[in-house]
């Protein structure tokens, strides 16, 4: 009897909303890679949006992948002989509004019996637990199945599911998202149609994180599966898999940029120092160092992390010439190069310097020009020097590889072997979300670096047989339920997405995400001009929200009133590569709000009446 | 209204007649001649300003940070002015004799209306009439002045007009001669600041260096104009003062990078940051100190080995390692800078007090002949009188012995050594680690 095991791939899918109600792309699962549509095509620039303009959600994409004896994973598919059929399980809810407020890094390792809750005036069990969004559970199976809703009205019956109340301003929410599959049998996630809203007569959001009386449609959950085979000479006719999770986040609206830390990047470093599972790495509280320790390869260690800081400039303003780099010099390990290495991790903010700008001894501004987990903290006066990092910078995991690089122990050629590196689809989903810094984040926030959650590299422990209401507390022994992930995020989304643009730290003015959350873009070239030369020359970069020219104006480089985000998210642009993969050229597509006026994009619209910024509320 | 009258003169010199005889540029050697004198230039302002920023004490300080923003700029245009050189059929020379004695003028410069500039601890008054009066900006018509010049983008000025003359006289195809055994180097990356290097290999391109390198300092710009907004490098989206009075990118604005302006901004600033009490424009002579004496001859021999690798590293590298990666740029970036934190923290008298001092500082001399294995013996001998000292040492492991040259092109000889080992001197500098 062969010994089968069965997996799902991605251990954490991303799904992110969109208001378009059923066109929808498949998330990108290589870093820096474009969505699919649902045909398998890449999405061009047209295809960010639906027939009407709508923004279109990004499915989460869910493969079953099963390795007999030990061999290499192959994918199980309706179309696998002797399948019968696959059914796939999902869960989503949105537990925001019953959590904590979110503090920068407060609560990371425990939340003090004096932090605040939201919506701290509803006080009994019950009240708290209507703060929940929670349909209940769905299941789907067959190939391009009719879409299975997390809706208000399809609760299942009997369970103890809750919405928030009807009629939310300025949009109501009724829906978490849907279930789908596609031809053969694979599970897609749809999550929310991005609606935020209010029970208050006249909404308002006064802050970036904690609004109360506010939600927001994203959500979280665990994805399992079961596989029914046709006939069981091999063992049991059904295989119940689980360990999979699902998160719906804000939208991606630069795909092709990746962050500097990648979710997959923080989650590897919780692998590599907390679990434990690549003693080559680090083991007995030793990192290998030095040349009989870890090698990195460094077409897939080093070289990524340099083309991330490459493409920055594209969508931040910051001086592109030493954010290029020749990468045949940065990947010889010529022992003569050491010194140049050397200087370059020399610029690099190393572990125990998140509070560090200018590097004492050298002058050198240290890298990356970030804002911090603790960059909010450090913004206020008198909370300074209990800032415990006001910026970001690399994992220890990610230092520790370019400092082997740097002593020139590292790999020249070829990549990582398969079966060490894990999954290349749950790291090219994860390559494409932010690691930091966390404040609270785009997709996931610090709970990403509490072992506590994980049951298996980058598997998401879920509590077992959930079967509502769902609990208002954090037993990660227990398993993490539907929401557990995603309920510190700000709520609503928009709000934190909106205000974390720039950051002002002790006369300085700091990015935020730009690789998620752009800031400068550039647009597109005159028809007539574009590449009639090698290579035409860039215009002026210009605000992708707000303006740009007084960095203390309140609509710098965002909206002046977050509320403009709830309304407007939808209408903001996508960076797009209309170069190559070599000489890219990335500029702004798909935009549909007008520049704000006195912006250095506004070109039309000088002396014009501004159209009035209001969204269509349905 | 005259011409001088745009100038400020913060020297308090008397304002020298513009025009004094100028003969254009009208012969290739001439012309070669010019540019090399404007390398020599741009040459000679950097150990100044290198002096006076390693004495000032807080690295973050924006009087360090403008100076040290210049400085990379400075090395900048001396890369750009090596390009055209060898655009034009030089060969750039930084050693021997071209390396500058202080105190002395700028090359061929107006000795009435140009300052004398010297190795000098930081001071207000150092920004205001030293680095201020090195930087001051031509006056929009200024004319051009090939010697003689009282602003160095007169000195620019006549470069540029001499390449157009020559042009028109001899054809572009005959001024357009490369060096067959020089390189041009548009790779070298010294700093967030500086600029793009452009190869020069035509009329517009030697002009377009020569804007680059007289726009960000030495300029003959006027001042209302703005920079070329889509420069891709250098100008645009660099950090610095806003007009918005913040600190932050620059979206095209041009008053943030004149030199003469950065260096304004600190000389009229209400405080000033702390500096190592050097002494200025030092002599080995004058050291009593036998560590301070032993650290300056290790700095001269780095030093000596940084100019030589960074001449080598114009010429073609035949399959050698590149000098700059390999040496000049450690050098620069990391041994140099921490041997000269050291020798400002090393009191001039054995029984100094190096918070008192007086300290040495280094002198910015060149050693024939130095080779990198000079270097490490330097370094080693250092080691031991520190360590006597109770300091600790600077090399952190003991340093492999050099490998044996391979076969590299004569000039390249003296540099075989591996930067390795001597890389970690940066984390012992700190002021802590010397126990000062």
């Amino acid at each position: 009897m062969s010994n089968t095991v069965y997996s799902i791939v991605p251990a954490i899918g991303i799904a992110r909303v969109g208001n378009a109600p059923t066109a929808f792309y498949i998330g990108p699962e290589t870093e820096g890679g474009l969505p699919t549509l649902p045909d398998g095509r890449t999405v061009g620039e047209q295809d960010f949006r639906d027939d009407e303009g709508r923004l279109c959600r990004q499915a989460a994409r869910f493969r079953l992948m099963r390795s007999v004896d030990g061999g290499p994973p192959e994918e199980v598919t309706l179309k696998s002989e002797g399948v019968a059929s696959i059914r796939w399980y999902v869960h989503l809810a949105n537990k925001k509004s019953s959590w904590y407020e979110f503090q920068t890094s407060k609560g990371e390792d425990g939340y003090a019996s004096n932090h605040p809750l939201r919506n701290a005036d509803r006080t009994s069990a019950e009240e708290r637990r209507a703060l929940i969004i929670d349909a209940g559970p769905r299941s789907i199976e067959g190939s391009d199945a009719p879409a299975e809703h997390f809706s208000r009205d399809t609760i299942p019956p009997g369970y103890a599911g809750s919405f928030p109340p009807e009629g939310l301003k300025p949009y109501p929410i009724d829906t978490l998202g849907e279930l789908r599959t596609d031809e053969e049998g694979r599970l897609l996630v749809l999550g929310g149609l991005g609606h935020s809203g209010s029970d208050r007569p006249s909404p308002h959001i006064g802050q970036y994180a904690n609004n109360d009386g506010w939600w927001d449609d994203t959500s979280d959950g665990p994805v399992s599966v079961k596989i029914s085979l046709l006939d069981d000479e091999d063992g049991p006719p059904d295989v119940e898999v689980g360990g999979a999770w699902v998160m719906v986040g804000p939208p991606s609206y630069a795909p092709q940029i990746p962050n500097l830390v990648t979710l997959y990047d923080t989650i590897f470093d919780v692998v590599v120092r907390k679990q434990g599972l690549r003693p080559d790495l680090f083991a007995d509280g030793m990192w290998k160092t030095g040349p009989t320790g870890y090698k990195p390869f460094f077409e897939t260690d080093i070289k990524p992390i340099f083309e991330r800081v490459a493409r920055y400039p594209w969508v931040a303003a910051i001086p592109p010439k030493p954010h290029s780099f020749d990468f045949a010099r940065l990947g010889d390990p010529d022992p003569k190069l050491n010194g140049f290495r050397a200087y370059i991790l020399d610029i690099i903010r190393p572990p125990g310097a998140d509070n560090v700008l200018v590097n004492a001894s050298t002058g050198a501004t240290a890298m990356p020009y970030l804002a911090g987990d603790d960059a909010l903290g450090a913004s206020k006066p008198g909370t300074v020097t209990v800032a415990t990092s006001k910026y970001l910078r690399l994992t220890d995991t990610q230092y520790f590889l370019l400092q082997q690089w740097a002593d020139g122990w590292f790999i020249k050629q070829g990549a990582e072997p398969a079966g060490t590196a894990g999954d290349p689809v749950t790291r090219g989903v994860l390559a494409n979300c932010v690691g930091g810094a966390f404040s609270p984040g785009i997709e996931m926030t610090w709970i990403s670096r509490n072992p506590a959650i994980y049951d298996g590299p980058f598997r998401i422990k879920a509590r077992p047989d959930v079967s509502g209401p769902l609990s208002l507390g954090f037993d990660p022994a227990a398993g993490m339920e539907p929401g557990d992930v995603s309920r510190y995020m700000a709520v609503p989304w928009q709000a934190d997405f909106n205000e974390c643009s720039s950051q002002p730290i002790e006369g300085r003015i700091l990015w935020w995400w730009p690789a998620q959350r752009p800031e400068f873009v550039y647009l597109p070239p005159d028809p007539q001009t574009l590449r009639v030369e090698p290579s035409p020359a860039l215009g002026p970069q210009v605000s992708w929200i707000g303006t740009e020219y007084n960095q203390k104006a309140d609509d710098y480089i965002q909206f002046a009133d977050d509320l403009d985000m709830v309304k407007l998210w939808d209408q903001l642009g996508f960076v797009f590569n209309i170069g190559s993969a070599d000489d890219p050229y990335f500029v702004e597509v798909a935009r549909r709000l007008p520049r704000t006026p006195g912006s250095q994009g506004d070109t039309a619209g000088i002396g014009e009446p501004a159209r009035p910024l209001v969204a269509d509320v349905p | 209204m005259t011409e001088q009258c745009l100038l400020e003169r913060p020297q308090g010199k008397a304002a020298a007649p513009l025009s004094v005889a100028y003969t254009p540029i009208s012969t290739l050697p001439d012309l070669r001649a010019a540019a090399q004198l404007a390398i020599q230039v741009e040459f000679t302002t950097v150990p100044a300003y290198l002096t006076a920023l390693y004495s000032i004490t807080d690295k973050g300080s924006a009087a360090y940070q403008a100076l040290r923003s210049v400085v990379v700029e400075e090395m900048f245009h001396l890369n750009q002015a090596a390009n055209i050189l060898i655009g034009i059929g030089g060969q750039p020379k930084l050693t021997g004799s071209v390396v500058p004695v202080y105190p002395a003028y700028l090359p061929s410069a107006s000795t009435t209306a140009t300052p004398y500039v010297g190795l000098y601890r930081a001071s207000q008054a150092v920004f205001r009439n030293v680095f201020m009066a090195i930087e001051t900006p031509a006056p929009f018509t200024a004319p051009p002045q090939g010697s003689d010049y009282q602003t160095i983008g007169q000195l620019y000025k006549a470069l540029s007009d001499g390449i157009e003359r020559c042009v028109d006289q001899y054809g572009a195809d005959k001024v357009f001669v490369e060096n067959p055994a020089a390189e041009q180097r548009t790779d070298i990356y010294l700093g967030k600041f500086g600029g793009k290097a452009v190869k020069v290999t035509d009329l517009d391109s030697a002009q377009l260096g020569i804007q680059q390198i007289v726009q960000q300092g030495e300029g003959a710009v006027n001042p209302t104009h703005p920079l070329v907004p889509q420069q891709p490098y250098g100008a645009y989206e660099h950090y610095g003062a806003r007009t918005d009075g913040t600190y932050g990118p620059i979206l095209g604005t041009p008053y943030e990078l004149s030199h003469y302006y950065k260096f304004l901004r600190v000389a009229d600033a209400p405080d000033f940051p702390d500096t190592l009490p050097i002494v200025s424009n030092p002599r080995v002579s004058d050291f009593a100190n036998a560590t301070a004496v032993q650290a300056v001859k290790a700095f001269n021999i780095g030093y000596s080995v940084m100019l030589q690798s960074l001449e080598a590293s114009f010429t073609k590298a035949g399959g050698a390692a590149d000098s700059y990666f390999t040496l000049a740029l450690p050098l620069m970036h990391n041994q140099l800078p921490t041997l000269a934190n050291l020798v400002m923290q090393l009191p001039v008298f054995p029984d100094g007090d190096p918070t008192v001092g007086p300290n040495a500082a280094p002198t910015f001399e060149y050693v024939e002949d130095a080779s990198f294995d000079d270097f490490l013996a330097a370094l080693q001998a250092l080691d031991k009188l520190l360590a006597g000292q109770g300091l600790p040492a600077l090399l952190v492991a003991p340093v492999a012995p050099p490998a044996p040259p391979g076969p590299a092109p004569k000039h390249r000889e003296a540099l075989h050594g591996v930067i390795d080992g001597v890389r970690t001197l940066k984390s012992r500098s700190d002021a802590t680690g010397l126990g000062l």
